[in-house]
């Protein structure tokens, strides 16, 4: 997966910010360490990120550093922050998050849940999605959401990716702790390859947005 | 039932083992193994800690060693430090000799002697009036390097404002000394918004406002705003952009 690729210099005169700025927010750890990629170009050796995640990070930090500290930002950004986030089952009907199907279909699943952490509001949309698009069964879903229940905290902060292929009818589910390539027979259909951590940004800013 | 932490004292030469101590003192050869969490060392002999070292306050004197990471809110060093892992504080002052084989990440980093840092230095401020070698990044939101003794290194910087000039020297004895001495930074490359260089090598700089004093070759600077550049200075190509 070829990701498009932005110049540092570039990236400085197309969002206006500075280089004390880029370095500031570096060290605060508001950008992370490997979205900086050295590459050698005419001009000796320069620094490229990957050009959709950076401006969109570049824009959130620039609306939000006015009203917030950058250690707030930083905590914000980290990885392991959504781990504070509990919705109840009110919130999650209330904003959009999870349609009442799947909703119904996960308390089949495990009764008498009031509060919904990070981990099993991430499942239930990921699952709300497919669910949606007809492009998954109920019985289906059961796999889903045992497999991210258990392993997606330990997935947030690297590349993963979630797969749900078929082949002949049989269906299976599987979570790719890094952003690799896998390479089925012929038979396989992959019917969804979602990247985790994009997923994990959509449902933040939908909870944020609230 | 709280546990009261005690003290713990090398006079002469000694091992302890590590863990949880109130203040931590090393007026011999000491080497404490293990772990090292406590408010306060002072080493002013010979010391060793053996693993990882935490503590509000770091005083070393005369020898330390530190064999994985150090973290700290205030560390001096007056002897000499040799850090195996990364080191973290935020007042950090080398009126010594300091070797970090790893990163150092502080808030305000002094550096009067000779620091050598394997990986990135880091800060909100950096003054370093003696050699500076830095084998990754060096960035900070002010960095102010005064030019003496031996050559400088530095990979890459990468800051707010970025001042480096040369120490100043009374005329004839100055004259003389500088013929035996080669007092330059060389660096790859330097970003930043507000650059002002003195006898300094670079491949490339890049700037909002630079200004390239006497005793400089760049190799290539692009700037946004302004560029000045002394006489004695030698820029292959400097383009605006």
């Amino acid at each position: 997966m070829e990701e498009q690729l932005i110049a540092k210099k570039d990236l400085l005169e197309l969002t206006g910010i500075s280089y004390g700025q880029l370095y500031r927010w570096k060290r605060k750890q508001l950008i992370p360490e490997d979205w900086f990629i050295r590459k050698s170009t005419f001009t000796g050796q320069e620094t490229f990120f990957p050009k959709e995640k950076i401006l969109k990070r570049v824009q959130t930090i620039s609306e939000m550093k006015d009203t917030r500290s950058l250690d707030e930002l930083a905590e914000r950004f980290s990885p392991q922050s959504v781990r504070k986030i509990i919705l109840s089952e009110q919130e999650l009907l209330d904003r959009n998050i999870v349609s009442n199907l799947t909703l119904q279909i996960y308390k089949e699943l495990v009764p008498h849940k009031q509060n919904y952490p990070f981990d099993v509001v991430l499942a239930l949309f990921l699952l709300d999605q497919m669910l949606k698009d007809g492009r998954m069964n109920r019985t289906e879903a059961r796999d889903l959401l045992d497999v991210l229940k258990t392993n997606s905290h330990k997935v947030y902060d690297k590349n993963s990716r979630l797969y749900f292929i078929r082949k002949m009818g049989v269906s299976m589910v599987l979570l790719a702790a890094e952003d690799v390539a896998l390479y089925f027979d012929d038979g396989v259909n992959v019917i969804e390859a979602q990247s985790i951590s994009s997923s994990m940004e959509a449902l933040k800013r939908l909870i944020e947005r609230n | 039932m709280i546990e009261e932490k005690k003290n713990l004292s090398i006079s002469g030469s000694g091992t302890a083992p590590g863990g949880c101590y109130e203040d931590v003192r090393i007026n011999g050869s000491g080497k404490i193994h293990g772990d090292l969490i406590c408010s306060s060392i002072d080493i002013n002999g010979s010391g060793r800690i053996g693993g990882d070292a935490k503590a509000a306050r770091v005083m070393i004197s005369g020898s330390g060693v530190i064999e994985k990471q150090l973290i700290a809110e205030s560390i001096t060093i007056n002897g000499t430090c040799r850090a195996e892992g990364n080191v973290s504080g935020e007042h950090i002052q080398i009126n010594g000799r300091a070797k970090v084989l790893g990163s150092v990440h502080g808030e305000n980093v002094r550096a009067a002697g000779i620091l050598s840092v394997g990986g990135d230095l880091e800060g909100e401020e950096i003054v370093s009036e003696g050699p500076l070698t830095v084998g990754g990044l060096c960035s900070a939101e002010r960095i102010d390097i005064t030019l003496s003794g031996h050559t400088s290194r530095i990979k890459e910087i990468g800051c707010g404002t970025l001042t480096v000039h040369r120490r100043f020297a009374p005329a004839l004895f100055g004259q003389l000394f500088n013929a035996f001495s080669s007092k330059k930074l060389v660096v790859d490359s330097i970003e930043g918004d507000e650059i002002y260089l003195e006898d300094t090598e670079a491949k490339v700089v890049r700037g909002n406002h630079v200004t390239i004093g006497p005793g400089c070759s760049i190799g290539r600077v692009t700037y946004k705003t302004d560029y000045k550049k002394d006489e004695k200075a030698v820029v292959q190509s400097a383009v605006k952009e």
